[in-house]
């Protein structure tokens, strides 16, 4: 489908789930260095293909220091697309919903664990998350909406063992959102163990009009659920 | 006395239900060919409806109407059928005296079985409408039978009667133009349509354009022309279309088309979403395209999988279409690719391909929709043969084939839908 390049903005920021993953130590990336990496990117792109499209991803974007201003780079640098994966908590806060539509972020990636606010918050160790996740999507699309630009919601799930019987409520949550397609990002070895779950959350997008779509350790053993929308080189 | 003396008045209604954004060209052609025909003395009044107006209102509109029509017409697509079922039911309850035909290629192949399953409706035209409803109208207004007449499937009390089979207007250009009759209505909005041929090239199995036949019957450039001039020169005209299945015909015929339009194109007027034979176009025929003032063209692939292709009469090659796109492009012609999804044979591989191929060539809109297997097509008369379950009922979707289960048909779509979304949302360059 549609390539986008992802770029790190930074690491151990990116919400996933608590018990797997313990962030040794959280560094947003430089300015100078993702805005030289986009550049490099535009520059390789392939002239008659979409793009270029870029997603930026691995740390949280409202928790780096140059948001705005890496935004407004990036943006700069001749992109067609730009993808922002958060967990959208900060987008409920008053102008950051309007702050990154008006700057050009017409693909919005919200990270989600679970269906439900307990179990999301417990995951993510973050309380009231869920509820500002909601809040900020909402913000979103409201922004675009008014606008009369398309745009687009999508989620991303990170599917672990901690989360795989809640993944389904999960992407039924991102449809309830207005998420438009859902990422399975599977953890090592969830495709062997909990290859029921996930195709029950694949059959959660589909009965919501979503595409649904497996990335990650044996994505491959999906089949045609191993497309999607875009792809990420 | 004359003939039209010798009959009475018949208030006639056309009504055109179409999908939203839409106008019916038939419409207009039945209501020029009422005008025109010297045995009637028709007071026609055409009313166009769209699809989100609830079938119960347009049966008001119809009933409100004063005087009341002795005959409604409805031309039937797919996508309108179950209003205009609806609307006819409606009607008919209110006031049975009234006379309502239906025609177009959703009813005229299953002319009986529409007959049987929709009682309101009185009469099928089967082909082209134009004489056949003048013949329908001449009836009621010398309160004689509507059975009998030739191209016409109707009523007689409790049987049905088929008229033999009316044979495709020759002379194309016997039929009165759309757009000089008196009163005509052209739509400013790019809605409105010209037709310069009947006919398809082609043979692809899941389409009715052809009626089975490769034979082109084209109008005559003196009628074409004034077509053009009319609509073209319409005031406050910016942008308008053509419904010919390739519009790229042949070359000479590109290059005439070219001509007669590069005048109003160079005082703004553009054609949008013309439909043509991508891999037939190259720089030159780009530019005879962008002198028409075209700024959008609709293609295929329909499907890039061998054996669908097979299946459906298509040819395919992937690089004379991809050099075809950056023609258009380099030309600034937007591409509208068009995929089909449930072509017979296709595996949920083969769909993706072509999700991945259309986008890969950044043509500017990729639109992909479902089968429906129409009336009338190879498809349809092969779907047993073929494996494919579809729906009976209009609009005829596709349920599965072989190679393509119910659910894979559902998670397909939702994939497309979801990359159309992604291709579009983007910011200018």
């Amino acid at each position: 489908m549609i390539a986008f390049r992802d770029i790190s903005i930074g690491t151990g920021g990116e919400l996933s789930c608590s018990s797997c993953f313990r962030a040794a130590e959280r560094a947003p990336r430089p300015l100078a260095d993702i805005v030289a990496e986009a550049a490099r990117i535009v520059d390789e792109w392939d002239e008659h293909a979409p793009g270029p499209n870029i997603g930026l991803v691995g740390y949280e974007p409202f928790a780096h220091p140059e948001l705005p201003a890496l935004i407004a780079a990036t943006h700069a640098t001749g992109i067609e697309r730009l993808r922002l994966r958060t967990d959208g908590g900060a987008l409920s806060q008053p102008g950051n919903a309007e702050g990154v539509f008006g700057a050009g972020v017409r693909h919005l990636e919200l990270i989600v664990l679970a269906g439900d606010p307990a179990t999301h918050d417990r995951l993510a160790g973050a309380s009231g998350l869920f509820a500002a996740t909601a809040q900020g999507a909402a913000a979103y699309a409201s922004v675009a909406r008014g606008s009369g630009e398309r745009a687009v919601l999508t989620g991303y799930v990170p599917m672990c063992k901690h989360n795989a019987g809640d993944v389904s409520a999960a992407v039924a949550h991102l449809a309830s959102l207005g998420a438009s397609a859902v990422q399975l990002a599977l953890a090592p070895g969830i495709a062997e163990s909990h290859a029921d779950a996930v195709r029950a959350a694949l059959d959660t997008a589909t009965v919501n009009a979503m595409a649904g779509w497996v990335t990650g350790d044996g994505a491959a053993s999906f089949g045609v659920y191993a497309s999607g929308p875009w792809s990420a080189l | 006395m004359s003939a039209a003396r010798s009959a009475r008045q018949v208030p006639i209604l056309l009504a055109g239900v179409s999908s939203p954004g839409y106008r019916s060209l038939a419409t207009a052609y039945l209501r020029a060919a009422l005008m025109s025909d010297p045995r009637l003395d028709a007071a026609v009044l055409s009313i166009d409806f769209d699809t989100s107006t609830d079938p119960w209102w347009v049966a008001y509109r119809i009933l409100a109407l004063d005087p009341a029509p002795a005959v409604v017409a409805f031309p039937v697509m797919c996508w309108t059928a179950r209003h205009v079922y609806e609307t006819a039911r409606v009607v008919k309850a209110a006031r049975p005296e009234t006379v309502i035909v239906v025609g177009g290629p959703e009813v005229g192949p299953i002319a009986e079985d529409v007959l049987a399953e929709q009682s309101a409706i009185d009469a099928v035209v089967c082909g082209e409408g134009e004489f056949a409803l003048c013949d329908i109208v001449h009836a009621v207004a010398r309160d004689g039978s509507i059975a009998g007449i030739a191209g016409v499937v109707a009523r007689d009390g409790s049987a049905v009667v088929v008229g033999e089979a009316r044979p495709p207007i020759e002379r194309l250009d016997d039929i009165p133009s759309p757009f000089s009759a008196p009163g005509a209505s052209i739509a400013v909005d790019g809605s409105a349509y010209i037709e310069t041929y009947r006919g398809c090239p082609h043979r692809c199995a899941y389409c009715f354009e052809g009626k089975g036949s490769t034979r082109i019957r084209s109008f005559s450039w003196e009628r074409i022309a004034a077509d053009i001039e009319a609509v073209a020169t319409t005031p406050g005209m910016r942008s308008f279309s053509f419904i010919d299945p390739v519009f790229n015909l042949t070359p000479d015929r590109l290059v005439r088309l070219s001509d007669l339009l590069a005048p109003h194109a160079a005082k703004g007027v553009r054609l949008h979403t013309i439909e043509v034979d991508i891999e037939r176009v190259d720089d030159e025929a780009a530019a005879l395209l962008s002198r028409a003032g075209v700024v959008s063209v609709e293609t295929g692939p329909q499907s890039v999988g061998a054996a669908s292709l097979q299946t459906c009469n298509r040819v395919f090659d992937p690089e004379r279409f991809r050099a075809g796109v950056r023609a258009c492009h380099r030309a600034g012609i937007s591409v509208e690719c068009d995929l089909i999804v449930g072509l017979p044979g296709d595996t949920a591989e083969d769909v993706v391909a072509g999700f991945d191929f259309a986008f890969s060539l950044d043509p500017g809109v990729v639109q992909a929709s479902t089968l429906h297997v129409l009336p009338g097509t190879e498809l349809w008369t092969r779907a047993e043969e073929l494996g494919l379950v579809f729906d009976r009922q209009p609009p005829h979707e596709l349920i599965s084939t072989p190679t393509l289960s119910y659910a894979d048909l559902r998670r397909l779509e939702a994939l497309g839908v979801a990359a159309g979304a992604v291709y579009r949302a983007r910011l200018s360059r």
